[in-house]
């Protein structure tokens, strides 16, 4: 008898070590009573739905498709059985898919006519819609890259020295970028140029 | 050259498809049940926890089925666009690492997110280490979610793939600036930012929401593998002046901001130089990178009169060649795979030259920021000069250009 009160003693020491293990922090005295948590999850989980929803209704309405998907896709994981919400979400999917394939065929025809701005912009278009997309991604950096090469970047921000020849500096005086002291104004003009 | 230049984009772009391949699969800590088998004591513990935790679960009835869901890691990041409705279920029913005193809830879940209520007190760095692995990570919750910190009662989307790992929304193209100092205080010059003005710089940056970042993080960003912050910036200082240990480093330290010193190697220990002493202390504080400005400060596109192709080559290898293993030689711990050219000048030939010789980034100094597809040999950056107040500071950082809709 007194064998298995201690063994019942302890079962309830070890539930009650479980349950303080669980939440990490040292107690001291008696436990308070724990809240009931489920209204408080309910009425959190119902806010987010709402808020999702009208992000959602919102990127919508401004045509920011890859962000409504986003939105719908948040809501389907809260709400995985929700035909409406699932419904919604493919609708999205379909307009992006739709709109990836004009976009991306504008980036193509935009290159073969050497337009590389316009193919810029709508390969642009295309990661926007779909930010995980692998065919925009490398034709912008082909786009840039050829650019770079092009422009030779890097040369024209100097001003046209008045002496190209090479001479060592100073050890004391290094000449650090000199040509841009001519014009410090410059500030983001290239960029306006992209 | 151009076609080799061509070329070498193209072996560099599958090398970041196959290393974003790998960067997919999330790796997280060892949940609890590694612990169950170190010892026959640690397993009486731990079933002592497991009976405690299912008393403690059995106090919170479900409120319905995908509240209640099983804790999940998240699935394998799918390769598709999020056109594929597939990808929103399934996974591997396995538990998250546990964290002590973490206590908020998992209210939902799918392949590339999950709805988590944060305990009170919880904070976006935990939450990031537990569900995306590093505590770094934190900004990603407060993008997806719009928010500065954690709000009680508020459930957040965790985004366990990143949303926009390029940076591009329907009205804007996120762009990276890398903010391109000299001396710090101690002269009258252009070239000089004064010590107070270099340090309301900072404190605006950390005040105002911009992440200082690594050089070798926007490297990795421009390779695809990984997302910054919407506001991030570089540093970086040219030269290797001895102001940058006196002036820049406390406030550097102060803020824990990290930066990136180019120095080149002929400069080194000259009088108003940094010392190889001075630059071993720096790169030692984890928080300075010292990389290259190539050897002697001469410019690299400009070929010496009357020189044949070959030594011309010659030259450019030398110079790039010699700092980087100069500065590893005197800096055992340091790498040197970025290179800031010499009056930030460079072209194809320059650039091509600096890859071979073991560089990666190659940073002028053509204004502005830098997009997901900067050529990484020809990186922008954007001068800051000593004449500059803070409102002409603030007007350089570009982090993003609006994009023209259809």
């Amino acid at each position: 008898m007194i064998g298995e009160r201690r063994i019942t003693g302890m079962t309830l020491a070890l539930l009650l070590a479980g349950c303080s293990l669980f939440r990490g922090a040292p107690q001291e005295g008696p436990a308070p009573a724990p809240a009931p948590r489920a209204p408080i999850e309910t009425s959190a989980a119902e806010r987010f739905v709402q808020q999702q929803r009208l992000r959602a209704e919102q990127s919508e309405a401004d045509a920011r498709w890859a962000e409504a998907a986003w939105s719908w896709e948040v809501l389907s994981a809260l709400r995985p059985d929700d035909a409406a919400v699932a419904a919604r979400l493919d609708a999205v999917r379909l307009r992006i898919s739709r709109l990836r394939a004009q976009h991306a065929a504008e980036a193509l025809a935009a290159e073969q006519r050497r337009d590389f701005d316009a193919a810029r912009r709508a390969w642009l278009q295309v990661l926007a819609l779909d930010p995980h997309d692998e065919t925009a991604a490398p034709a912008l950096r082909e786009l840039e890259l050829a650019r770079s090469v092009r422009s030779r970047l890097g040369r024209f921000v100097r001003v046209p020295a008045p002496s190209r020849s090479v001479r060592a500096p100073a050890r004391s005086n290094p000449p650090a970028t000199p040509a841009l002291e001519a014009r410090p104004e410059a500030g983001n003009a290239a960029d306006r140029r992209q | 050259m151009r076609l080799h230049a061509l070329r070498w984009w193209r072996q560099a772009r599958l090398r970041a498809r196959g290393a974003r391949t790998g960067a997919d699969a999330l790796v997280f800590p060892a949940g609890p049940g590694a612990i169950a088998s170190a010892s026959p004591a640690a397993g009486a513990v731990l079933i002592a926890a497991v009976l405690g935790l299912s008393a403690c679960t059995t106090i919170h009835p479900p409120v319905q089925a995908p509240i209640h869901a099983p804790i999940h890691p998240p699935a394998q990041a799918p390769a598709g666009p999020p056109g594929t409705s597939a990808e929103d279920r399934s996974s591997t029913p396995t538990e998250w690492p546990a964290i002590a005193g973490a206590d908020g809830r998992v209210l939902g879940r799918g392949a590339r997110v999950l709805v988590y209520l944060p305990a009170p007190g919880d904070r976006l760095d935990a939450i990031a280490e537990r569900f995306l692995g590093s505590a770094d990570e934190g900004w990603q919750i407060a993008e997806a979610n719009d928010i500065g910190s954690v709000q009680a009662g508020q459930a957040l989307a965790v985004p366990l793939r990143p949303a926009n790992p390029l940076g591009v929304r329907a009205d804007a193209l996120q762009l990276v600036p890398i903010l391109c100092y000299h001396r710090v205080g101690g002269a009258n010059s252009r070239m000089s930012v004064g010590v107070s003005a270099f340090e309301q710089q900072m404190a605006w940056l950390v005040d105002n929401g911009y992440r200082v970042i690594r050089l070798a993080d926007l490297g990795e960003f421009i390779a695809g593998r990984k997302p910054l912050p919407r506001r991030s910036v570089v540093l970086t200082f040219d030269d290797g002046y001895a102001s940058f240990h006196r002036y820049a480093y406390p406030v550097l330290q102060k803020y824990g901001l990290p930066a990136t010193v180019f120095v080149y190697t002929d400069f080194v220990g000259a009088r108003d130089a940094l010392t190889w002493k001075q630059l071993a202390e720096l790169q030692r504080s984890g928080l300075v990178d010292i990389q290259s400005h190539a050897r002697s400060h001469r410019n690299l596109v400009d070929a010496p009169a009357g020189e044949t192709a070959e030594r011309y080559l010659a030259y450019l290898d030398g110079e790039l060649r010699g700092s980087r293993e100069q500065i590893e030689r005197r800096l055992p711990s340091s790498s040197v795979r970025h290179l800031a050219y010499p009056f930030g000048d460079a072209d194809a030939r320059v650039a091509e030259r600096a890859r071979m010789q073991g560089y990666e980034l190659g940073a002028t100094v053509v204004p502005g920021g830098n997009a997901f597809y900067a050529a990484p040999m020809m990186l922008r950056r954007t001068m800051i000069f000593g004449h500059l107040d803070l409102e002409a500071f603030k007007a350089r950082l570009q982090f993003e250009q609006p994009l023209t809709r259809p």
